[in-house]
C-alpha cells in the first residue's frame, strides 16, 4: 500500500510542468530538451553571441567581472560557464595559486569550452566539471564567488539551483547571476520583442542553420523572472545585501547577493 | 550600454596587442607576473586595475577601493591615486617618488610594482617590418614600409608646408585682410544703394503713371 502511495506521489511528480520557452512540458523532460538546443548551438555558440549581441555580450561579461572583486588565491565557480569566457579571465586573475571550476551540465559546450581554454593557453588551475546547477557536486561553503552568465534561464528549477549555489558558497563570498531581463522602456521592449522573435530565428537559420533553438532562446528569455522577482528569489534562498544593475536598458541584468 | 566596460577593453586589447608585437614582451611582463596595480584617475573618478599574468595584461574597471581595502594591501599589490596631468610624469619611474613629495601621487601597496609597470612602458621595442613579414611576406614588408616611410615624409612636408602658409597669412594677410568694422561700413552702403534705387525706380513708375494720363 505505502509503495502504491509513493508510486503515485513519483507519478504526480513527474507530472509536473515546468515552461520550455512559450510551451509546458514535463519537469522531468525539460533538461533533455535545454540540452538537446545546446548540443545543436554549442559549436556555434561563441560565433552567434557575437553575431546576435553585435558584440556586446562581451561588455555585459566585463562589467560582471568588473564586479566580482576576485583576486588572486581565490576559488571561483563558473557555473553554466558553456565556452568559458568569464573562466578564462578569472583564470588569470586568480593566478596559480587559485582554482577556477567551468561547470556545465551540458557535455558539448562544456568541451567546446575546454577546447577553446587549451587553445589560448589557460591550463593548470582550471577544472572542467559536468554539473547540474540544482545539485552541484561541491562540499559546503567552498567558493568566494560563483558566476552564472546566461544560463539560470535554463534550470528547470531555479529556486533549487539557487539554494544549491548559497550552500557551496563561502561565507562572505558572492553570487553574480548575468541573465536577459526585462527592458525598462517600453519603446525598447517593441524593438527587442521585433528583433527576438523575427530577427534572432532567421539569424539562427543564416547562421547555425538552426532557427529552433534561437526561438527558444527568445521565447526563454520571456519567460525568465523580471528583475524584482529574481531578486526575491535569491533573498529567499538567504543572499543577502542583494542588489541589481540594469545593462543596456535592462535587455540584460546583473544581480548580486552575499552569504555571510 | 556599458562604456565604462568598452573603455577598459579598449585598454586592455591596445596594452596586449603593443605586448604581443614588441620583440621583448613576454620577457617584459615576467617580474610583474601575479600582481596587481590598481590606479586611480582623480578628474575622471575612475579606478583602473592592471592584473599581469604571463603573457597577458586583463585590465579592469573597479568601484573605488574603500579605506579598509587600502590599509590592507597585499604584497602583490600597488594603488596610486593620480592627476591625469601627472599620468605622462609616470613614464619615467625616477619620477615617482618627485611627484609622492609634490603629493600629486599618492600610494598603498608596493609601489615597485607601480615603477616595474612603468618600465616596461618603456622598454616595449617594436620591429614592425619584422612583425609584418609574417603576414605579407619580406618583399612586401619591405615596400609597405618603405612606401610607409615615403608617405611620412611627404606628410612632414606638406604639414610643413601648411604651416608655412598659416604663418604667412598670420603675419602678411592679416593686416589687409578685410575688417569687421569695414565689412559692416560694406553692408551699410549697399542697403543704402538698395533705398535709392527703390526710391528712384519709385519715382520713374511715377512720371510714367503722369505720362500715360497726358
Amino acid at each position: 500500500m505505502t509503495s502504491e502511495i509513493s508510486k503515485t506521489a513519483e507519478q504526480e511528480q513527474s507530472r509536473e510542468t515546468t515552461d520550455f520557452g512559450f510551451k509546458q512540458v514535463d519537469k522531468s523532460e525539460k533538461v533533455a530538451m535545454v540540452a538537446d538546443v545546446f548540443h545543436s548551438v554549442a559549436a556555434k555558440y561563441d560565433v552567434m553571441n557575437d553575431f546576435m549581441s553585435l558584440g556586446i555580450h562581451r561588455l555585459w561579461k566585463r562589467y560582471t567581472i568588473d564586479c566580482s572583486g576576485v583576486k588572486s588565491g581565490q576559488r571561483v565557480l563558473d557555473l553554466a560557464g558553456g565556452t568559458g569566457d568569464l573562466t578564462a579571465k578569472f583564470s588569470r586573475i586568480v593566478g596559480p595559486s587559485g582554482h577556477v571550476v567551468l561547470a556545465d551540465i551540458n557535455h558539448s559546450m562544456l568541451m567546446v569550452g575546454k577546447e577553446k581554454l587549451t587553445n589560448m593557453g589557460i591550463v593548470g588551475n582550471v577544472e572542467y566539471v559536468q554539473a547540474n546547477a540544482e545539485i552541484l557536486p561541491f562540499p559546503d561553503n567552498h567558493f568566494d564567488l560563483i558566476t552564472i552568465a546566461f544560463g539560470l534561464r535554463n534550470v528547470t528549477d531555479k529556486s533549487a539551483a539557487l539554494a544549491s549555489m548559497f550552500r557551496v558558497l563561502k561565507p562572505g563570498g558572492r553570487l553574480l547571476v548575468l541573465e536577459f531581463s526585462k527592458p525598462t522602456s517600453e519603446a525598447l521592449s517593441k524593438i527587442y520583442d521585433t528583433y527576438s522573435f523575427h530577427v534572432l530565428p532567421r539569424m539562427g537559420q543564416l547562421v547555425a542553420n538552426d532557427a529552433e533553438s534561437y526561438r527558444y532562446l527568445a521565447e526563454s528569455i520571456r519567460m525568465h523572472p523580471d528583475q524584482a522577482t529574481l531578486e526575491k528569489m535569491m533573498q529567499d534562498v538567504g543572499f543577502e545585501q542583494t542588489s541589481y544593475h540594469n545593462l543596456t536598458g535592462g535587455i540584460v541584468a546583473l544581480h548580486r547577493g552575499f552569504k555571510f | 550600454m556599458p562604456t565604462k566596460q568598452a573603455l577598459s577593453g579598449l585598454i586592455e586589447v591596445a596594452v596586449n596587442q603593443a605586448l604581443g608585437l614588441a620583440l621583448n614582451g613576454r620577457e617584459l611582463l615576467l617580474p610583474l607576473e601575479g600582481k596587481r596595480f590598481v590606479v586611480y584617475l582623480q578628474e575622471l573618478e575612475t579606478t583602473l586595475a592592471f592584473v599581469f599574468s604571463d603573457n597577458h595584461v586583463d585590465v579592469m574597471m573597479l568601484a573605488p577601493l574603500e579605506q579598509e581595502v587600502l590599509d590592507n594591501m597585499p604584497p602583490n599589490e600597488c594603488y596610486i591615486s593620480v592627476s591625469l596631468f601627472a599620468l605622462p610624469e609616470l613614464k619615467h619611474s625616477s619620477q615617482l617618488t618627485k611627484l609622492i613629495k609634490q603629493n600629486k601621487l599618492d600610494f598603498y601597496g608596493d609601489l615597485g610594482i607601480a615603477q616595474k609597470f612603468s618600465q616596461v612602458i618603456n622598454a616595449i621595442e617594436f620591429d614592425f617590418e619584422e612583425t609584418l613579414s609574417a603576414y605579407v611576406g619580406d618583399a612586401g614588408a619591405y615596400t609597405i614600409m618603405s612606401k610607409g616611410e615615403q608617405w611620412q615624409a611627404y606628410a612632414k612636408k606638406q604639414h610643413n608646408l601648411l604651416m608655412s602658409m598659416l604663418s604667412d597669412a598670420a603675419l602678411e594677410e592679416k593686416p589687409i585682410a578685410v575688417r569687421p568694422i569695414m565689412l559692416t561700413h560694406f553692408i551699410d552702403e549697399v542697403r543704402q544703394l538698395k533705398m535709392d534705387t527703390d526710391r528712384l525706380e519709385a519715382r520713374l513708375n511715377l512720371l510714367c503713371a503722369k505720362k500715360e494720363e497726358q
